[in-house]
């Protein structure tokens, strides 16, 4: 397994954010975690990027417990958020230049990085242009540069999609989808229905801080999905 | 940590970049060259005014004619302070302590004639100086580029993006460090090349200054690291860049501003000085009653004749000593009691000064403005300790002129007495006033408390900035 959580447990304070969280996520495989607000989706992919620690339980990449190798864990994630933060003074080139050597990988060709991001979908003229002037949909796909670059063996998801435009909705799916075809595995965390069908093999809904229900993308169809989801949420 | 070189990089091309450096820096750097420029008009012309007037004192000396030499001790001569060319970076305290001492029979005289005085009144209200633009404006510059080094990148998210590459927090530190220093340097390396050539072009070409000028470069890196250091920590322990803006100005405005003024005031009411008017009184009482106003001044000049004669074997002669030698001797004797008398109240005013000093840079511990501002003017030898060495050799050689006059009258008088009238002769064997300025060694022993105090800054700014960064919060 790439990933995988053993009741983990998340308290801030009083309130439970994640109670007993079991996941595992293997190689080619992407499990998206559906839930409201405040599920814990967010906590559990911070919890694997070692923003946070914690309460009790196990969170493990590579089989390496995260708490205890925060540096080495990192080696194997590529983490792309809502919004990709890049530095809008620097191009893009540069950006991707930047944060693909900070994860270890130095000495990369800067036609190999340019090739990377026309791979993610990066219009070529904006390849040099300031990251300021880039759109959410631009700045996500340098995001998935990123992780093609440091050649990650796990991408960790969290809403990626939310607020792009179908078109670069379904373009970041497909580059998701191709990663997961060479074998990288995805955990991700989003509120689109439609493409967790599109491009989970498994999806999990999390409430409360509880996985309160898991299945195969292959056995629901989109309505199924839909009224197992509202089923949940209405409890 | 091999990443740190790539982290640098591109904090410096985002401060380049982003346009606060061309604008915050350029401003500085126009200040600065304009303090310098001012600096070596003004050390360029204190330079002229003392060889001028070196010169003029020398001639007057020599060319005084025939007189009896106990009266030319009386009509005296006046030396000069030096002006050292480091005076064009940090004025220190010389414009207002006096630049001349005038030398002469019976009295020690405070060195008089500073700039401050002969300056009308609106240019003694504040100092504009390199050293100023330094020590004030510098801090200002690293805390307006640095304060959202780290707060900035959780603010837009970026940290988030970065922490999750694995990079250690103290690479990315000593990276942003690296880019502040290196952002600062780049304004004012071509200014230091610029104040080196100006200095050289004052004559400041000897190893002394070049070593003074050596260390007070790193003595500046230092204190701005404090700086850089302390602004890396409020940038990572602030809740936002607003937060340690205004945290970092707070600070800045305590360390620059409140306690070097606080210091002043309470070192002065602590160790009040006396002033001159009742220094003169003082004085001039112990001169007729003695330091303790038990010993009349006739019996202790008398007490001092005696042992005078004894020491010069004439103790036993009776009628044989001519009256020349006698007033003479008697004329060295008085000489003897009022030095003692001067020293006593001479040294008693230096010792409350150095007290008031030494209050001020247990200050240096509570800011490191303080610590920087004695060490800077203290390696410009613009500082008080500087001051004290050269009045205290001017004393020392008013001592031996004073006494080579007498003797040359004691010696030379003969059977013609007070009518006796030595010459040209005379005057050349005055002893040289060849004053040396200390070396950098010196300025660094009477400054060790503060560079005591830079040296546990650094360490400590240097240790929050490493916490700190540690301790990050990432959201």
């Amino acid at each position: 397994m790439v990933l995988k959580a053993e009741n983990l447990v998340k308290h801030y304070g009083d309130h439970p954010a994640l109670r007993g969280l079991n996941l595992e996520v293997g190689a080619g495989e992407v499990f998206c975690l559906l839930g409201a607000n405040g599920a814990g989706k967010t906590t559990t992919i911070q919890l694997f990027l070692g923003f946070i620690e914690p309460t009790s339980g196990s969170a493990k990449i590579q089989g390496l417990e995260v708490r205890e190798n925060a540096l080495e864990t990192k080696k194997f994630i590529a983490y792309i958020p809502e919004n990709v933060m890049l530095y809008p003074n620097l191009t893009g080139l540069e950006n991707l230049e930047y944060f693909t050597t900070l994860a270890g990988i130095t000495h990369v060709w800067e036609a190999e990085l340019r090739t990377t991001l026309d791979r993610a979908g990066l219009p070529a003229d904006f390849v040099d242009q300031p990251v300021g002037t880039y759109s959410k949909g631009m700045r996500q796909k340098v995001g998935i540069a990123m992780a093609i670059a440091r050649r990650a063996r796990l991408l960790l998801l969290d809403e990626p999609t939310s607020g792009l435009d179908p078109k670069a909705s379904n373009e970041f799916s497909q580059l998701v989808t191709t990663l997961r075809d060479e074998g990288v595995a995805v955990l991700m965390a989003t509120h689109d229905l439609f493409r967790s069908r599109e491009i989970a093999t498994r999806i999990g809904i999390m409430k409360r801080g509880e996985l309160v229900a898991e299945f195969a993308a292959a056995e629901v169809s989109h309505t199924d999905l839909e009224r197992i989801y509202l089923e949940h949420m209405h409890d | 940590m091999s990443l740190v070189r790539p982290i640098a990089t591109k904090e410096l091309q985002e401060i380049i970049r982003d346009g606060r450096l061309r604008l915050l820096g350029g401003i500085v750097v126009i200040l600065a060259l304009a303090a310098l420029a001012f600096g070596a008009q003004q050390t360029h012309r204190a330079q002229e005014a003392r060889e001028h007037a070196s010169e003029r004192a020398e001639k007057q000396w020599e060319g005084q004619g025939e007189k009896n030499p106990h009266v030319a001790a009386h009509y005296g001569t006046h030396v000069f302070a030096p002006t050292s060319v480091a005076t064009a970076i940090d004025p220190g305290v010389t414009a207002y302590l006096g630049r001349s001492v005038k030398i002469e029979a019976h009295k020690r005289n405070l060195a008089a004639h500073s700039a401050a005085e002969d300056s009308a009144s609106f240019q003694r209200m504040g100092s504009f100086s390199v050293s100023m633009v330094l020590l004030l404006l510098v801090p200002l510059l690293i805390i307006a580029l640095g304060h959202g080094l780290w707060s900035r990148e959780r603010e837009s998210g970026t940290l988030r993006q970065l922490l999750s590459t694995g990079v250690e927090r103290k690479s990315l530190l000593f990276g942003k460090a690296i880019a502040l220093f290196l952002s600062i340097a780049l304004l004012l390396v071509p200014a230091a090349v610029l104040v080196l050539g100006v200095l050289w072009a004052l004559g400041g070409g000897d190893a002394s200054t070049l070593m003074r000028l050596a260390l007070l470069g790193l003595g500046y890196c230092v204190y701005f690291g404090i700086f850089g250091g302390l602004t890396l920590y409020a940038s990572a322990a602030s809740g936002s860049s607003r937060a340690a803006l205004v945290a970092m100005i707070g600070a800045w405005g305590l360390f620059c501003l409140v306690l070097p003024r606080a210091a002043t005031e309470v070192a002065s009411a602590a160790r009040p000085l006396p002033s001159q008017a009742s220094l003169a009184r003082d004085v001039a009482k112990s001169l007729e009653v003695g330091i303790d106003g038990n010993l009349e001044r006739e019996a202790a000049v008398e007490a001092l004749v005696e042992d005078m004669l004894a020491e010069e074997g004439y103790s036993d002669t009776g009628m044989l000593v001519d009256a020349a030698t006698i007033s003479g001797v008697e004329l060295q004797a008085e000489a003897r009691w009022e030095d003692s008398i001067h020293d006593h109240h001479m040294r008693a005013l230096s010792d409350q000064m150095s007290a008031q000093e030494d209050f001020v840079t247990l200050a240096g511990f509570l800011s490191p403005f303080v610590a920087m501002r004695s060490l800077s003017a203290g390696l410009c030898g613009t500082d008080y300790a500087h001051h004290r060495h050269f009045t205290e050799y001017t004393e020392g050689w008013r001592k031996s002129l004073v006494t080579m006059l007498n003797k040359a009258f004691a010696d030379n008088a003969g059977d013609a007495g007070w009518d006796y009238k030595a010459g040209p002769e005379v005057w050349k064997n005055a002893p040289a006033f060849n004053y040396a300025e200390p070396s950098p060694t010196f300025a660094l022993q009477v400054h060790l408390r503060s560079v005591l105090a830079l040296a546990l800054w650094a360490f400590l700014s240097l240790g929050l900035a490493l916490r700190s960064a540690q301790r990050v919060r990432v959201t």
